[in-house]
């Protein structure tokens, strides 16, 4: 899945950044596109009723300007990964692959891609976090940078600021295949390349448009070797059917492609969404079985019961252990 | 079904002949067949609305059904006469606010923005319209394909209240740029129209797919489990998702009731039941 020139057909683009260099070389990357200048990207993003399924086919690109905050604190449900300070920003929305269980699909009711060409008001915002002490950013959080970056060079821009900034650690967390970008970037302990890994069966499944799991462990290696500390994700782990057999064989598959001494840490989790979230996703995909799994609800987040929960994320760390050791497995109530 | 709306019975003429329709009583005139249903809206948005509303609160459009506005539109920049324009942004004059009905899939038809106002258009330069456009009082490209009417920004702000963006299309000819214009204009372009409509139609239809679901009946099985409303629902659930997932949860139900566990005489052994049952489907 890439940004190829007959992508997106339409681009609606906020007047105020018309003649914004960004916008226009943005544009010059989709000659056949119908630009279509709105007030505020909210005017499309935001429209009622809309269909991520029939939107998702025929995606479209919004240019906007980011206004107000633009770094927010992390989520509690997200792993910290023992920072303190936790933080998130979010200069790219939504993404160009289709992942069943994204919680993307309960926070917005659109597939369109919104890109925040003032990435510089990220910067600001995070010099001045900066300056009350080292802090742990997540830069796709609501998004999969690493497929779009020859549309938004955001990772180089980043790059470039991580460089400059030695108390700044980064992550930008992938499920793409590509590994020709880590090699344009200048590696730096601040900028950590996470690779979200599944079964290939769940990839199949649940993951449509994004990296098998070997294309995936072939990027991380690159990554790896081009001096970049490197994340596994097995999140959100999710209970199919010989659920146990499929986890052990993917992280064989792994444990055979990659180091796993090498790695900086790894984090396992199993499905889990806001409440608020879980319900308005049941609504708009009415056929998803992952969606449509009769998970708990405890204190407002929809999740599997606590022993399938634990039985899951234990049988995992225990297969990992072998290959990475326990002090480098993150479990989400690690974060306390 | 779907949903046709124009503002005059000229426009509509050739949709009535060769679609068979049949005219209805009704506040507004409305003809119809059995899966088109077409109403005349009168001029000017407000009309427009009061048209979509009204028919649309009958008729509850679901996933499957759509909408399309079709008519003549005076031309005010960069647009070529007697060319129908599928329409992706409405503005309207009077209130300033922007619609913008989905385009996924897209035949040949060339795009515009629309312009809607109460009035009509009276042609450059001294039209208010045309100022507001060349002053650039609105946010437009330079080579953008501009039309105006007086229903589109009607047709856009009400029909959102039952449909999705992907579910309404507005297609537009250009009949003129400001001047009078004739019967037999009218005539022509609407033939125009119906042919533009007809290259729409199949593009309508492969975007407005209902999604097909299975159907769960649970009524019996909680009345057997002495149920709570709670307790009812995380059944329904339960068995609604064994049905997306190909789980046989009929034969371990059965099974229940085949070993005398079922039903139960009270909720408390209902809860625990109904928690092992959980677990046996989802092992």
């Amino acid at each position: 899945m890439s940004c190829s020139a007959e992508k997106f057909r339409h681009l609606y683009i906020e007047s105020s950044i018309l003649d914004h260099p960004e916008t226009k070389r943005i544009r010059s990357l989709f000659p056949n596109a119908v630009c279509i200048p709105v007030e505020r990207y909210t005017d499309v993003f935001s429209r009622p009723h809309q269909s991520y399924r029939a939107q998702y086919a025929s995606m479209n690109l919004i240019l906007a300007e980011k206004h107000g905050t633009a770094v927010y604190p992390g989520a509690p449900v997200c792993h910290d990964f023992g920072s303190e300070r936790f933080f998130y920003t979010a200069m790219a929305v939504n993404c160009l692959y289709d992942c069943s269980y994204c919680w993307l699909k309960g926070m917005y009711n659109t597939a369109n891609l919104v890109i925040f060409i003032n990435l510089e008001k990220a910067f600001e915002e995070t010099e001045k976090l900066l300056e009350e002490g080292p802090l742990y950013l997540s830069l796709s959080f609501e998004s999969d940078l690493v497929p779009l970056e020859t549309l938004t060079h955001q990772i180089q821009r980043w790059n470039e600021f991580v460089k400059r900034h030695p108390g700044l650690s980064t992550e930008i967390r992938t499920k793409c295949g590509a590994d020709s970008i880590y090699a344009s970037l200048d590696p730096d302990p601040g900028m950590i390349f996470a690779f979200t890994l599944s079964p290939q069966s769940v990839i199949n499944a649940l993951e449509k448009g994004t990296a098998s799991l070997h294309e995936r462990l072939k990027a991380a290696g690159t990554a790896m070797e081009q001096g970049f500390p490197i994340r596994l994700c097995f999140d959100p782990m999710i209970r199919i059917p010989n659920w146990k057999e499929e986890y052990a064989g993917m992280v064989l598959e792994v444990s055979k492609q990659l180091d796993l001494s090498r790695v900086k840490d790894i984090s396992i989790g199993t499905y889990r969404q806001s409440d608020t979230y879980q319900r308005r996703m049941r609504k708009r995909f009415p056929a998803s079985a992952v969606i449509q799994y009769p998970y708990e609800t405890k204190n407002g987040y929809c999740q599997y019961p606590e022993a399938e929960k634990n039985e899951m994320e234990q049988f995992l760390k225990q297969e990992l252990i072998p290959f990475a050791g326990e002090e480098k497995i993150f479990l989400l109530e690690d974060n306390s | 079904m779907i949903f046709l709306y124009t503002a005059l019975r000229a426009e509509a003429l050739p949709f009535i002949r060769n679609l068979n329709l049949k005219m209805e009583e009704g506040p507004f005139p409305v003809y119809r067949n059995q899966d088109t249903i077409l109403t005349v809206t009168g001029t000017g948005p407000l009309s427009a609305a009061a048209a979509v509303s009204s028919v649309l609160n009958i008729h509850s459009p679901g996933e499957e059904d759509f909408l399309m506005n079709i008519g003549i539109a005076a031309g005010i920049s960069n647009a070529s006469l007697h060319t129908v324009y599928r329409i992706h942004k409405v503005t309207d004059l009077s209130s300033g606010k922007d619609y913008y009905p989905d385009l996924l899939i897209t035949p040949s038809t060339p795009e515009a923005s629309l312009i809607t106002g109460a009035k009509r258009y009276a042609g450059e330069p001294t039209d208010p319209v045309f100022r507001t456009v060349s002053d650039s009082k609105l946010p437009v490209l330079s080579d953008e394909a501009i039309l105006y009417d007086m229903e589109g920004s009607g047709i856009a702000m009400a029909a959102p209240h039952f449909l999705a963006p992907h579910q309404i299309r507005i297609l537009k000819a250009v009949s003129d740029e400001g001047n009078p214009i004739t019967k037999e204009d009218v005539s022509a372009l609407s033939e125009l129209l119906y042919q533009a409509y007809l290259e729409e139609l199949p593009c309508m239809k492969a975007q407005c797919v209902k999604e097909e679901v299975p159907a769960v009946f649970c009524d019996s099985l909680a009345e057997d489990l002495h149920a709570s409303l709670t307790m009812r629902r995380s059944l329904s659930q339960l068995l609604y998702y064994c049905e997306l997932a190909g789980i046989d949860s009929h034969s371990v139900i059965d099974s229940y009731y085949q070993r005398g566990l079922l039903p139960v005489n009270d909720r408390q052994k209902g809860k625990i039941l109904l928690e092992e049952i959980r677990h046996e489907l989802l092992r």
